[in-house]
């Protein structure tokens, strides 16, 4: 074998090897954690479910929006951030054909408030909106509104 | 006898003095504009500008119009003439009555007006620069070579060199400001007005009147400017939103500041911004231009403004956001440069009713169903509040609510102040 020919054999083999590490990062760009690792929109989003679930009865604004977003009023041992992933991966592949995205494509936040789930990924903004929906312990979209 | 013999060649610098000397009621065009007959409201055409004037040629040179009523003129000569006169031949005194000599100018140029007084300036010695010259001149001005007079014909010197007259109307400006301008019941007022310079020329006064006017928001009720002298220092009870209006004429030159007092005739809020009723107004003037019942996207637009606090004075005012890109759902607006002032409020609009349905955001489909949830920053408004350190306010149909920068991520939710819009058009505060 010519040394020419040995040339052309390692660059084959140095293409094949470009092709599929190319295909392979690809891959994994197109998939995501299920659970999102953003803190911030995790504390925010939970914060605001606690805002609203522990309202008084005194206070009919905030009563009425946790009523509009179908959410119960429970104490705050009721309202926990959900990071197993298990669960992030029901949640997007819940949240995901509403936003019209592919569920590997996003990590989503949950905040689990007793019966139901709020769920919203914090990457997927539209405006300055993140689409955030409650879902039940089935994960049946109920709402959906900006925040 | 003479005062000054010239031998041989003489040089002369000639200086701010004037002679001001009557000529006809001429011409109401002046070379820099049309200047009105009468009035206090006439314009003055003369800013400033020059002629140069060589001599033995004693014809009027244009200079300017100064209109109908008396302006402060600053006045500066400067030139270089040598006079050679016959060998031998002394001058004596200049038959019009001054001397000629002594390193003085007088006789050698002089500034007509309509009517203006004879005046002899200060003159200096041959190579001095003089300091400015003042003088109130009015009506059409001419610059002319007066020449020495000799005694005889015979001794009529030759010149070589020229001179300028320079000529710079005193402008002044006026400022008008007030130690309240917010009220949130009827009071007193009190309007100051400050004319800069108020003087010239080491303590020459500049000529100003001062008028004061009041134009209320909405007609009827009493006048608080009558209660106002021509002074520069009012004090008077306000009762009701309007303007204050300054009119000065500084130096013939009209001019006029606003001085805005907003009073509050709804319940006070606690919130400073809020009980501003312009700052309310102009978030509904925001939102409406936002037009929240138009289409969806494409009929909706965020609107963006900032509101800030005058350092010198404590005065509100408002600055625009310009936004050419902002849709329904975002504004992409930069924060103004505002030297001198303190922002007080990042504001915007959320042109949407409460739990009204958004099926896009921009050229963004939103899931089926979702509504706006209403009085709820996103999480752009707390950055952006946070990134400025300062409150933010939005105003959507109904409401306004606002937040502070600074908050934990986890609190933001019960750090929303909500007002809601009442019936009688006031807002109030929401527990």
């Amino acid at each position: 074998m010519t040394e020419e020919a040995n040339q052309v054999r390692i660059a084959k083999f140095l293409s094949l090897t470009l092709v599929l590490w190319s295909a392979a990062g690809n891959l994994q760009a197109q998939s995501v954690p299920p659970c999102s690792a953003d803190t911030t929109a995790r504390y925010a989003l939970k914060g605001w479910v606690l805002n609203l679930v522990t309202a008084p009865a005194s206070d009919s604004d905030r009563v009425a929006t946790r009523d509009s977003v179908s959410l119960p009023a429970v104490s705050p041992s009721q309202v926990s951030v959900i990071t197993a992933a298990s669960t992030c991966t029901t949640a997007r592949n819940a949240l995901a054909p509403l936003l019209g995205v592919p569920a590997t494509s996003i990590s989503v936040v949950v905040v689990k408030v007793a019966g139901r789930y709020v769920v919203q990924a914090p990457m997927e903004t539209r405006g300055e909106f993140i689409p955030t929906s409650t879902f039940t312990s089935q994960f049946v979209a109920v709402k959906s509104y900006t925040y | 006898m003479p005062l000054l013999a010239w031998r041989g060649h003489a040089l002369l610098t000639l200086t701010g003095a004037a002679f001001v000397v009557s000529c006809s009621n001429e011409s109401t065009s002046g070379p820099l504009g049309v200047v009105a007959d009468s009035g206090l409201q006439h314009s003055v055409a003369c800013a400033s500008g020059s002629v140069t004037i060589t001599p033995p040629n004693t014809s009027p040179v244009p200079l300017c119009d100064f209109g109908s009523s008396y302006v402060l003129v600053e006045l500066a000569f400067t030139g270089v003439i040598t006079a050679t006169p016959p060998g031998g031949q002394p001058y004596s005194r200049d038959p019009r009555g001054w001397p000629w000599g002594n390193g003085c100018v007088e006789g050698v140029y002089a500034i007509s007006s309509t009517d203006g007084p004879w005046s002899a300036g200060p003159c200096t010695q041959s190579g001095q620069q003089p300091p400015p010259g003042y003088e109130m001149l009015r009506g059409a001005v001419n610059a002319l070579w007066m020449g020495p007079v000799p005694n005889l014909p015979e001794n009529q010197p030759s010149y070589s060199g020229d001179f300028t007259v320079s000529y710079t109307r005193v402008t002044g400006s006026g400022t008008a400001i007030a130690d309240k301008w917010v009220l949130q019941a009827p009071g007193a007022v009190t309007f100051t007005a400050t004319i800069n310079p108020m003087t010239v020329g080491g303590g020459v006064q500049v000529p100003y009147s001062i008028h004061w006017r009041w134009q209320p928001d909405e007609p009827g009720g009493g006048d608080p400017a009558a209660n106002c002298g021509p002074w520069l220092v009012c004090t008077t009870t306000i009762s009701a939103s309007g303007t204050m209006y300054a009119d000065f004429i500084i130096n013939g030159e009209a001019t006029s500041k606003a001085v805005r007092i907003a009073v509050n005739s709804c319940p006070p809020t606690g919130d400073p911004w809020l009980d501003n009723p312009d700052f309310r107004k102009k978030l509904e003037d925001d939102l409406a231009a936002s037009t929240p019942d138009g289409s969806i996207p494409d009929g909706r637009y965020e609107t963006p403004g900032s509101w800030w606090t005058d350092d010198a004075t404590g005065r509100p005012f408002y600055v625009p956001i310009p936004d050419y890109t902002s849709d329904n759902c975002h504004y992409t607006g930069g924060w103004p440069s505002v030297p001198g002032a303190t922002p007080g409020v990042t504001t915007h609009t959320h042109p949407y009713r409460p739990w009204e349905l958004i099926p896009y955001c921009g050229t963004g489909q939103m899931p089926i169903g979702t509504r706006y949830l209403p009085a709820t920053p996103s999480n752009p408004d707390w950055n952006n509040a946070n990134n400025h350190g300062v409150n933010g306010c939005i105003i959507e149909v109904g409401r306004i609510f606002c937040y502070p920068p600074g908050v934990p991520s986890g609190q933001r939710g019960a750090n929303v102040t909500k007002y809601k819009k009442q019936p009688d058009g006031c807002y109030a505060k929401q527990p």
